[in-house]
């Protein structure tokens, strides 16, 4: 048996050294933690994007917990503890061997123990089991890799390299949700709501068409965006052009000229005008109009859409009327303006806002003697394929000054000449569904082949160039978006080879 | 005196004639310790006879020197039954004649030049400590010590002990030329007119004590662990073998061979005053103790390996391995 100051001496020992050994485990395990938390979070931003603090933390848990487990070591026995004396003191395994053979008697034993106390005796725990020194070289690693390890915390990384970062929208660094896509949609509707433009007016019904779409979820929400951004686009330049238009003050841009064909409400008959049966909101007869029938304000917005036109026509607009010889006739006119193509309430109250008078178009004819001089003209048609405003036809006036048409033909006494005159537009109320159809007006329009003087201009006349009338047809009917080229194309296969 | 007196005077008796070869002398003292037997290997005038004659001086045991050459017979060495006429009536009567290996401390000369009958018929002494002549067996007093010598040099019409028979030394010593200082104290020495005498400090009876107090000394555990996994690393089988033991080891160090390195390292510590044996003692003694045991392979002799080396390695290796 050993002694009580022998057995002393190893208890102190042990629990320094258990004391030491725990804090240097402690300390490992943090560090190591700390780093595996920094290459973690590194990792993870660089692949996906910014982590989770609770992942962070686990991985800081994980890393430590490593470390800990791989560096635990039981702690010392005494016989442990004597041999970590021994091994620091150069005993020669004295204490060590003392305690193993303590219980035997034996002259030798007897005098090891007492070699053994002599020496522990003087056993310092403070020379035995000392604060580790790191050495210069371990602290110039650890303050290397405590600098590091604060880079990867701070240094900008990029994000995402690896997979696709969580949330694309952000990307088109415009609206994220759906209904920061509803709000700039309303916003911009808004916006061009007092808008006349029919530009602009196109563009609402698409707004409202993706404004649709969102809601019921049958548009991407990455497409909805790139849409609305060429919406948006469009807007803005729609309304530049309204506002350098309405600077230029007087002449007479496209869309005005289709927005006072729309208003116009006149509706001539060659035969009420003759008979001076003109009056606001009466259907004109067919037949010649003397200028005086007109009112003046009247004359005055068809002198200044024919000054439109006739501009449109110099630099070869399309859908620019036909200008054939004195053997064309002018054909009757297109139908009453496109009301057709809204709908809605916006429409009926639009409609409202119009003469409901049905008219039929009637060509005027030029009055004899009228040249193709310049001057004012009292033209005032407009197709009503004229969305865009590009089936305006001028034909001659009886104007004093003759008209600045061309290409139309000529007022003449007989069937023979080519009608000339004006067309002007029929108001026909939009409503949704199914319309009536206006079976009396396309009788008095167009006549039997067997009673009519023959077509006034060949079929090709009567047509515009197809993809001028595919631009239309989508401009105008509420065609959905993803329909549109559809639409163009059989237009475009409408187009006849040659000829007539 | 005490113990450790008496072994630091045996050390200053012997030194008088031996200079500087006191790591030989405390390996051969620590042979003496343990009862074994040594082969001590080294060039001609290193001193190995002067050697074994000044311990037998100083511990007072009766010495013989057998000198081995090829015609050498057994019973040259064991000795023989002769013919004596005895008495009045002249009678004859066959009587036991002793070898010289009957002595205390034997030293046998140049044991490989000898032929192995005669070779073993020492060796089967030092084994079992008895001499059979005739049908009859002769015990050999204790303590019985041979020290054996070998030339190194001149190996032609030698022969060299087998391995099987050289493991049975417990020690294998060589013999290192002396230094420029030590060759001018032994000429000093051996060229004057002084006459050294070796006073005897130990008895046979103290002797034999010692040796019996040596199988008690205590070994700790973690020590014999120690010197277990180092005789166990010379085998190029074993797990903890080196990569140089794989490759240049025939056959390591057998259970002999561990016996003697504890047994050694016990001798070491007593020898050094120490009531313990320690892996210090067992690293020191590892040399002498394995050296003549490990049987290299024709690749080692081809690279020059030494077993000295192997060993060396093999202590470092097997202390990290069973550290505390």
């Amino acid at each position: 048996m050993i002694s009580e100051a022998f057995a002393s001496v190893l208890d102190r020992v042990g629990r320094r050294h258990r004391l030491l050994t725990l804090g240097a485990l402690i300390l490992r395990s943090l560090i190591t933690g700390w780093l595996s938390a920094s290459l973690f979070h590194f990792a993870f931003h660089l692949g996906w994007g910014k982590p989770p603090a609770g992942l962070v933390a686990a991985a800081f848990a994980l890393g430590g917990s490593a470390a800990y487990w791989h560096g635990y070591r039981p702690p010392l026995d005494r016989v442990g503890v004597a041999r970590l004396i021994d091994r620091r003191l150069d005993l020669k395994d004295r204490l060590a061997t003392a305690i193993e053979w303590s219980e035997r008697s034996s002259p030798l034993v007897s005098w090891l123990l007492q070699d053994a106390e002599q020496h522990a005796r003087f056993v310092n725990p403070a020379a035995v089991v000392s604060l580790p020194k790191p050495s210069r070289s371990q602290v110039l690693a650890a303050l290397l890799a405590l600098v590091l390890s604060a880079l990867l915390w701070t240094v900008p990384i990029p994000s995402g390299l690896l997979f696709r970062p969580l949330s694309s929208v952000a990307d088109h660094g415009g609206a994220q949700t759906q209904d920061e896509l509803l709000s700039r949609i309303a916003a911009l509707r808004q916006q061009i709501a007092g808008m006349r433009s029919p530009e602009l007016r196109r563009l609402d019904r698409d707004l409202a068409q993706l404004q649709a779409g969102l809601r019921d979820r049958s548009l991407p929400r990455d497409e909805a965006l790139a849409l609305l951004q060429h919406f948006e686009r469009r807007a803005h330049a729609a309304l530049l052009e309204q506002a350098a238009a309405q600077e230029d003050g007087g002449s007479l841009g496209l869309d005005r000229i289709q927005e006072l064909a729309q208003r116009l409400t006149v509706v001539s008959r060659l035969e009420a005008a003759e008979q001076g049966a003109f009056s606001t909101g009466q259907p004109l007869a067919a037949g010649q109009v003397g200028p005086e029938e007109l009112p003046p304000e009247l004359i005055e917005v068809l002198r200044r859409i024919a000054e439109g036109d006739g501009s449109r026509q110099e630099t070869g607009g399309p859908g620019a009327p036909h200008s054939g010889g004195g053997d064309d006739r002018e054909g009757v006119a297109q139908e009453g303006a496109a009301s057709r193509e809204r709908s809605g309430p916006e429409a009926a109250a639009q409609a409202q806002s119009m003469p409901a008078e049905a008219s039929e178009v009637a060509d005027a004819r030029r009055g004899p003697g009228a040249g193709e001089e310049g001057g004012a003209s009292q033209t005032a048609a407009a197709s009503a394929l004229g969305a865009s405003g590009e089936g305006t036809e001028q034909q001659g006036g009886s104007s004093p000054g003759g008209t600045g048409s061309s290409g139309t033909g000529g007022l003449g006494e007989g069937g023979s000449d080519p009608p000339g005159g004006i067309r002007f537009l029929e108001h026909v109320p939009g409503e949704l569904g199914e319309g009536p159809i206006h079976m009396g007006q396309v009788n008095a329009s167009v006549p039997a082949p067997s009673q009519g003087q023959g077509g006034a201009a060949s079929a090709a006349a009567g047509f515009l160039a197809p993809a001028a009338a595919g631009e239309q047809a989508v401009s105008r009917e509420s065609v959905p978006l993803a329909y549109r080229q559809a639409v163009r194309n059989y237009f475009r296969a409408l187009e006849p080879a040659g000829g007539d | 005196m005490n113990l450790q007196g008496k072994i630091d005077r045996l050390r200053r008796e012997i030194g008088k004639v031996i200079v500087g070869q006191a790591e030989l002398i405390d390996e051969t003292l620590v042979a003496l310790l343990c009862g074994g037997h040594v082969l001590l290997e080294g060039a001609p005038g290193l001193g190995k006879t002067r050697l074994v004659r000044a311990i037998s001086q100083g511990i007072d045991l009766k010495f013989s020197r057998i000198q081995f050459t090829p015609d050498l017979m057994p019973a040259d060495i064991l000795g023989t039954n002769v013919l004596l006429t005895e008495g009045e009536g002249k009678q004859k009567l066959v009587t036991f004649q002793p070898g010289p290996i009957f002595a205390h401390l034997v030293l046998a000369d140049e044991i490989n030049r000898a032929t192995p009958k005669s070779q073993s018929a020492l060796l089967e002494a030092m084994q079992e400590g008895t001499v059979t002549i005739a049908g009859k067996t002769y015990p050999l007093e204790r303590p019985f010590f041979v020290l054996a010598t070998q030339n190194p040099i001149e190996m032609e019409g030698t022969y060299p002990l087998p391995e099987a028979q050289v493991d049975r030394f417990f020690f294998k010593l060589v013999v290192k030329s002396p230094d420029l200082q030590d060759l001018k104290a032994i000429v000093e020495r051996t060229t004057g007119d002084l006459d050294l005498v070796i006073n005897p400090v130990l008895q046979r009876d103290e002797l034999l004590s010692l040796q019996k107090a040596v199988r008690e000394v205590p070994v700790a555990s973690h020590v014999l662990d120690f010197a277990v996994h180092l005789v166990h690393a010379t085998h190029p089988t074993s797990e903890h073998a080196s990569p140089a033991v794989k490759r240049y080891v025939r056959y390591g160090a057998s259970p002999r061979g561990a016996q003697a390195l504890v047994l050694a390292a016990k001798g070491r510590a007593l020898l050094e005053g120490r009531f313990n044996a320690s892996i210090d003692d067992v690293s020191r003694v590892a040399l002498p103790a394995l050296r003549h045991r490990l049987i290299l392979n024709f690749e080692a002799e081809a690279d020059g390996i030494e077993p000295d080396a192997l060993i060396a390695a093999l202590i470092q290796q097997v202390r990290k391995e069973v550290a505390v």
